[in-house]
């Protein structure tokens, strides 16, 4: 194989692969010695329950301020990564024309169009997938929320073993405050919306609208198609979902889903509406490499004209 | 045409997945399981099992007598979504369980979450009559004299005459929080405890209050009544002993390593507990001393443990059964393993029958332990072929 056909190794992706496999790993390691139960027990549903709990027990014993405040720290924490999602789509979106000649220009190499695509993002500074991680950062949470939320209403007393086992030892506030009052205007938080149409409807909706200014126009068809359906998709389902699930945790995506709106509209004003130029790759990848690393630095915030 | 298909095959996904999610979690009353209950008398076991389905056992064999309802509950499709329609009252489980079965000469009550307390022939199994209250009836009914005293999850306390199933009092007496622990009854007076942290001593007569303690704890189990004192427990980790009489705090432990909810045991003078972080401890009660160091064991203790041959069984929620020495205040291992984890926790207090320990499982089956032999499993319902 001569120096030039070698395949170009980016150190930085190289770096990225060990830590993710370090981390894989370590996960695998924990896993068999305490058990997958354990760690999703002491790493996520311990430290919410007793997170809520707290904010609780000094929050005036309103479970709605507390589910509140639970969730605008919970949006603060993983702000920077909902603005790299937010700012990684509309990059995405941005790249959609290039992508669409690169599709066209290589339609009969799908080898040649896979690599010009990994290009096109790697000189944008763009990661397609990255978009996902907040939403894989979430999803434990939403899972962990779930259990933390019976717990702490315990309208059951398997809930309140549950709650029980899961309070620290330490935190003897907790002692005065249970059981917790889990009634907002007259609805039992730890119930499924009653009346099975007004959570539903305010869940349904605000992720609609979430999901519309988070999805960014796509020129391929399939894609605008594809985001069309998620858009429909996503509100009916966690609509759906409300009814069944407890209102407590209904009223946390209304929440989240209301700070998230209120997130994507202050980067959109920062930003302004997405529309990013980047050099259409040419035949040899290498050629230009330079300038195009220029713009690439950049970012996708660096905007000619206006859509 | 393509990018319709794909769509449409994705709006399937979508509503697939969200139907079988929603499916598997829990909703409303209806779907709550409960944990499954024991009670032993005159050779039968009584059983009511997570599912809501009511049983008596031979002791001995673990044969059916009867069952309610006559028909076992249809297994639901996929995770939680019912296959039939409501069936019929006197058709249906009994929802979740989670007191004591009180058995009577005729009849079997069981309170049940679903906010009514059935009775159940005894001989037949067979539906007698039903008494509906507001909420919840977590702990069960105490009987005494003819009239079933329990408390519920409406925050209230009832006398039911059981030969009118009418109030025997004026009204129930109200406490202000959820009731969930059953009453401890003498001649004079009803004791029992509410989850606002209060105990109360109530006229049995007239329902009036003639005490009530504040231990500054949500009381979620039963009360005892045993020489003149009352043992509660508390989600502060302390048993409080309190003058029957007076309502005066007598003493209480330290704060221990979990909340106190099972009804303890009592033994010449001492008592014996468990918490839910998986301590047994055992206390003098004049001494106000502890007998022995705590002793660990793997898995939450719900309930109280029960004396067995001058041992106490306690079960966790590991599905692990082990013997006590109550003197020695060591702890041996009796029923564990793969299988037992498997049957799931025991959440209610063992029964012991001609030196046989029986212990129910949230999963829904009912064992039989023989201490005496290597493999202690004598008997299981429901039997391997019907699991």
């Amino acid at each position: 194989m001569t120096a030039k056909n070698a395949p170009q190794v980016d150190p930085r992706q190289v770096r990225k692969s060990l830590v993710t496999w370090v981390v894989v790993g370590a996960i695998i390691i924990l896993a068999t010695q305490v058990g997958l139960g354990t760690i999703w027990r002491e790493g996520v549903v311990r430290p919410l329950l007793n997170a809520l709990l707290f904010l609780y027990a000094y929050l005036g014993q309103s479970f709605i301020i507390a589910i509140t405040v639970f969730t605008v720290v919970l949006r603060l924490l993983t702000f920077p990564l909902q603005i790299k999602q937010i700012r990684s789509t509309r990059a995405t979106s941005a790249l959609q024309p290039k992508i669409k000649e690169l599709q066209q220009k290589y339609a009969n190499d799908k080898e040649r169009l896979v690599q010009e695509q990994q290009r096109l993002y790697r000189e944008a500074g763009v990661n397609p997938l990255s978009g996902c991680l907040p939403t894989l950062v979430q999803l434990p949470i939403w899972i962990g929320l779930f259990q933390t939320i019976n717990s702490i209403l315990a309208d059951t007393p398997i809930d309140l073993i549950n709650l029980g086992n899961n309070v620290y030892h330490g935190f003897t506030a907790v002692v005065d405050v249970i059981p917790i009052r889990g009634v907002f205007l007259g609805m039992n938080l730890a119930e499924p919306d009653p009346t099975s149409i007004v959570l539903p409807v305010l869940v349904a909706g605000t992720t609609w609208l979430q999901q519309k200014m988070m999805t960014q126009p796509s020129t391929d068809a399939q894609q605008a198609s594809m985001n069309q359906t998620m858009q429909l998709m996503m509100p009916l389902m966690f609509g759906y979902f409300t009814t069944q699930f407890s209102a407590g945790l209904a009223i946390y995506f209304v929440i989240s889903n209301i700070v998230g709106i209120a997130m994507q509209w202050g980067v959109e004003r920062l930003d302004g509406p997405s529309n990013m130029i980047v050099e259409a790759p040419s035949g040899d990848s290498r050629r230009g490499d330079s300038k195009r690393k220029e713009k690439a630095a950049n970012g996708p915030r660096k905007k000619i004209g206006k859509a | 045409m393509r990018i319709l298909k794909r769509r449409g095959l994705l709006a399937l996904l979508f509503v697939v997945l969200a139907t079988v999610l929603a499916g598997c979690m829990p909703r409303g009353t209806g779907a709550r399981a409960g944990w499954t209950v024991l009670t032993a008398n005159d050779g039968r076991i009584y059983a009511v099992l997570a599912t809501g389905e009511a049983l008596a056992l031979d002791a001995e064999s673990g044969e059916v007598a009867w069952r309610y309802p006559l028909q076992p509950p249809a297994a639901p499709v996929g995770c939680g979504l019912p296959r039939q329609a409501e069936p019929e009252v006197g058709e249906a489980p009994l929802g979740a369980v989670y007191g004591r079965v009180t058995v009577l000469e005729n009849e079997v009550l069981i309170g049940s979450f679903d906010g009514n307390l059935y009775a159940l022939d005894r001989e037949t199994g067979r539906l007698s009559w039903m008494y509906p209250v507001s909420e919840g009836v977590v702990g069960g009914a105490t009987v005494f004299e003819g009239v079933a005293y329990f408390g519920a999850a409406d925050h209230n306390v009832y006398a039911l005459d059981l030969e009118t199933l009418e109030m025997a009092w004026d009204a129930p007496f109200p406490t202000q929080e959820r009731i969930w622990g059953a009453p401890a009854v003498n001649e004079e007076r009803v004791y029992i405890g509410s989850m606002d942290q209060s105990v109360y001593a109530l006229d049995r007569q007239t329902g009036e209050q003639i005490w009530s303690l504040s231990i500054g704890a949500a009381i979620p189990g039963d009360v005892m009544v045993v020489n003149g004192m009352v043992l509660v427990g508390g989600v502060d980790s302390r048993l409080h002993v309190v003058d029957a009489d007076t309502g005066e705090l007598l003493w209480q432990t330290e704060r221990l390593d979990g909340w106190i909810w099972g009804q303890p045991l009592v033994v010449d003078d001492n008592v014996y507990f468990g918490s839910l972080n998986g301590t047994v401890y055992g206390y003098g009660l004049e001494t106000q001393q502890r007998l022995w160091s705590p002793i660990s064991v793997l898995g939450s203790l719900r309930a109280g443990p029960t004396l067995y041959d001058g041992q106490a069984a306690v079960g966790t929620n590991e599905g692990r059964v082990y013997l006590i020495d109550l003197e020695a205040g060591q702890a041996e291992l009796l029923y564990g393993g793969p299988a037992a984890e498997q049957r799931g926790a025991l959440l209610s207090a063992p029964v012991v029958v001609d030196n046989l320990i029986y212990v129910g499982s949230a999963t829904g089956s009912v064992v039989a332990l023989d201490p005496t032999m290597r493999i202690p499993e004598l008997w299981v319902y429901p039997p391997a072929e019907d699991n």
